[in-house]
Formats: structure tokens, C-alpha cells, sequence
């Protein structure tokens, strides 16, 4: 089936970038190794889902959130041990599995890839509506999917390429709104959000920064 | 010197991949709609955080937690353990937090789509004994984190001299 072994693609100045088989096994090896290294330091600091079962849930402004909020599945979990458990475990070994698959180039592991990208929507939402963090800082589990989707592997370099657009738009877009919203030019912006994120410390403990 | 559009990703990507062009110019659409409405749309956001203008403030509330009598400094902790204390307790203590944001927000924005939504599934349940609930699972949490009993807990104000917090 896998007749491209490599993939060429020279750009204007002649230079050849080249993208084989090796360089998506490496990239894929890369993102489990990196997804199990957070893993380990979200267990070492209590981040798990199981580990905060949550007994309160917060609404935000997020169109598809409410959508996915009317199944319910979010009052399911509230003060849920072992509900908790069964989401973590599926998104943690969902990585481990999808790379299995991948290296016995088993047509499975597309749309375990397609599995992951929903489940990880619904875990990410399940994460956030309790107040740990804020979803935009789960981007990553939500677009990899996308990625690993793809077994030809010019359209994986093609993926690759969109991540990266997407990547420098996240930091692009950041700037401009800081423009927009006007706290580039107030000249109190960091004290003011050091103040606002430090004050129990500030109050209880440490007298100066 | 005349830009060579052939270079542009975008159209290197329509002559590769039609369908990864039209997802991809279809990403793009949702991103920008989200982005000049100021709304959300997972997997679309708005990364706009902490762009507002942020002035110091003169007062700022405190939660205070009192265990054998002393007040516990918080700086002993990690940043995780801190943020799970401080923000579990706004969500606590904010009892009608979901029900306005219910009725303000996401109501009458869904009517104007014309899609009814069912209120249940939004708001907590607010009764006496279901808030106790609420607070005595994130006593608890708080327990675990600080690894001693608590006395007492509250929320007091603090001034900011612009260089200490003093107690109001």
C-alpha cells in the first residue's frame, strides 16, 4: 500500500526538505514521549482528573461547551471516584496504543486517531468545567489527533505544516489582542496581574516580591 | 519586487490536497468568525488572556485559613496546590455563579439561534445542604493539600500600600 517512502518538496531557494517514514516515526515517538513526561508531572502534582474529583462545575463562554453540557455527562462525574478514573485511564493509554498500531502499520490506527480526537474533546471539557485550568492551555490533545490521522505520509508533513501555522497564530493573535484590548500601553498591566494572581502569597507569607 | 502567490502555503496546499485544503480553509473561516466575535467555539479560542487593561487595585480580598490558631502562609506550597485552594474556593463560595451566567449569557444568546436549552444541566443545585456538601469536599481537599486540620476560613480585605498587604 505504502508506495511513498519519501516525500520531496523544494522550496524557492532550491534548498530540498525532505520528510520520510523515519521523521514521522520520530515525531510521533517524540509526542508520546513528551504526552507520558506531563503525565507523570500532573500525577506528581495531583492533576489527574481522579485525583481532583470534582465537586463543583463552572460555565464559560464556549458555544460548543453548552452544547456538550446538555448530555449530562459532566453531573455524572461530580464527586465520581471511579467514573473519573475510567476517563483517565482511556486518555493515557490512548497514546501508548495509537503508537502500537502506528508501528504495525495496522489500519486501526486511523480511526483509533478519530477516537482520540473526540475523546480527548469530551476529556479536555470534563477537565476544564471543574476549575483546574482553562481550556485554551489544552490545545495540543485537541489537534494532535488531527496529525496522527493521517498514515500517507505526505499528508502528515502537510498537518504538520497547518499545526505550525496554527502554532504561530496562538502567539501572532496573543500580540494583537494586547494591542486591541489596551494593556500594552498601561504601564501598571504587570504589577497589576502579578498583584491579582500572587495576592494570598503576598499577603500570608512573603512581605515583598 | 511582485510577490509570488504560487509560493503561498495555502496554494501549495490546494495543488497537493484538495480535502486537507477546503478542512483547512475551513479552520480558518471558524477561527476568524470566533475571533471578531469574541466568542468561542472549541477548538477555537481566543488567546486574548491577561490583555485587558489590569490596573493595581487599592483593596483585594484575602482567604484567610486558620489552623491551631495560626494563619497559614501560603508560600510553602507548590503553585498547583495553591491555585487548587484558592480557585476550588471561588467556585465554592460562588453560589449563584452558574445561575447568572445562565440567565445573562447563555439564555438569550440561544434564543436569538432559536435552540431551548435545559437549565438543570447548567446550574448546580443550590440547595442549603448541597452548598454544605460542596464546601465540606473542598474543606477536605484543602486538608489533604495542607496536611493539617483547619479551624476557621474566610474572605477579609486587605489594603496594598504599593508595597505590603495590611489587614482592613
Amino acid at each position: 500500500m505504502e508506495r511513498e517512502i519519501i516525500y520531496k518538496n523544494v522550496n524557492k531557494k532550491g534548498i530540498l526538505n525532505a520528510f520520510s517514514e523515519t521523521d514521522q516515526k520520530r515525531y510521533i515517538l517524540f509526542f508520546i514521549l513528551l504526552f507520558y513526561i506531563l503525565a507523570i508531572c500532573k500525577f506528581a502534582n495531583e492533576m489527574w482528573l481522579f485525583q481532583n474529583p470534582p465537586f463543583a462545575f463552572r460555565l464559560y463562554f464556549d458555544v460548543s461547551l453548552w452544547f456538550f453540557l446538555q448530555t449530562g455527562i459532566h453531573q455524572i462525574i461530580l464527586d465520581n471516584h471511579s467514573v473519573c478514573l475510567l476517563f483517565d485511564a482511556v486518555f493515557y493509554t490512548l497514546p501508548v496504543l495509537y503508537y502500537f498500531t502506528f508501528l504495525r502499520k495496522s489500519k486501526f490506527s486511523i480511526w483509533l486517531a478519530a477516537f482520540m480526537l473526540v475523546f480527548n474533546c469530551v476529556y479536555v471539557w470534563l477537565y476544564t468545567v471543574y476549575p483546574i485550568t482553562s481550556t485554551e492551555s489544552q490545545i495540543a490533545w485537541l489537534f494532535t489527533p488531527l496529525l496522527l490521522m493521517n498514515r500517507r505520509i505526505q499528508n502528515f508533513h502537510l498537518w504538520m505544516q497547518i499545526l505550525r501555522y496554527i502554532f504561530i497564530f496562538f502567539f501572532f493573535s496573543a500580540g494583537v489582542w494586547k494591542i486591541v484590548q489596551g494593556g500594552l500601553w498601561e504601564t501598571e498591566e504587570m504589577s497589576g496581574i502579578l498583584l491579582q494572581q500572587h495576592k494570598e502569597l503576598l499577603a500570608t507569607g512573603a512581605n515583598n516580591w | 519586487m511582485r510577490p509570488n502567490y504560487k509560493n503561498l502555503f495555502l496554494v501549495k496546499l490546494y495543488r497537493k490536497n484538495r480535502i486537507i485544503f477546503y478542512l483547512a480553509s475551513l479552520m480558518l473561516v471558524c477561527q476568524l468568525i470566533v475571533s471578531f466575535t469574541k466568542g468561542v467555539f472549541t477548538p477555537f479560542y481566543n488567546y486574548g488572556m491577561y490583555s485587558s487593561v489590569i490596573k493595581i487595585k487599592e483593596e483585594y480580598p484575602i482567604l484567610e485559613i486558620y489552623s491551631d490558631g495560626k494563619l497559614i502562609d501560603y508560600t510553602g506550597y507548590t503553585i498547583y496546590e495553591y491555585d487548587r485552594i484558592i480557585n476550588g474556593y471561588e467556585h465554592v463560595a460562588n453560589t449563584n455563579f452558574n445561575g447568572d451566567f445562565f440567565d445573562n449569557r447563555i439564555n438569550p444568546l440561544m434564543s436569538l439561534l432559536g435552540i431551548q436549552l435545559t437549565g438543570d444541566r447548567f446550574v448546580m443545585n443550590n440547595t442549603p445542604s448541597e452548598q454544605n456538601k460542596r464546601m465540606k469536599a473542598w474543606k477536605n481537599m484543602t486538608e489533604h493539600i495542607l496536611k493539617t486540620k483547619i479551624d476557621s476560613f474566610g474572605i477579609k480585605n486587605y489594603k496594598w500600600n504599593g508595597k505590603l498587604f495590611t489587614r482592613m
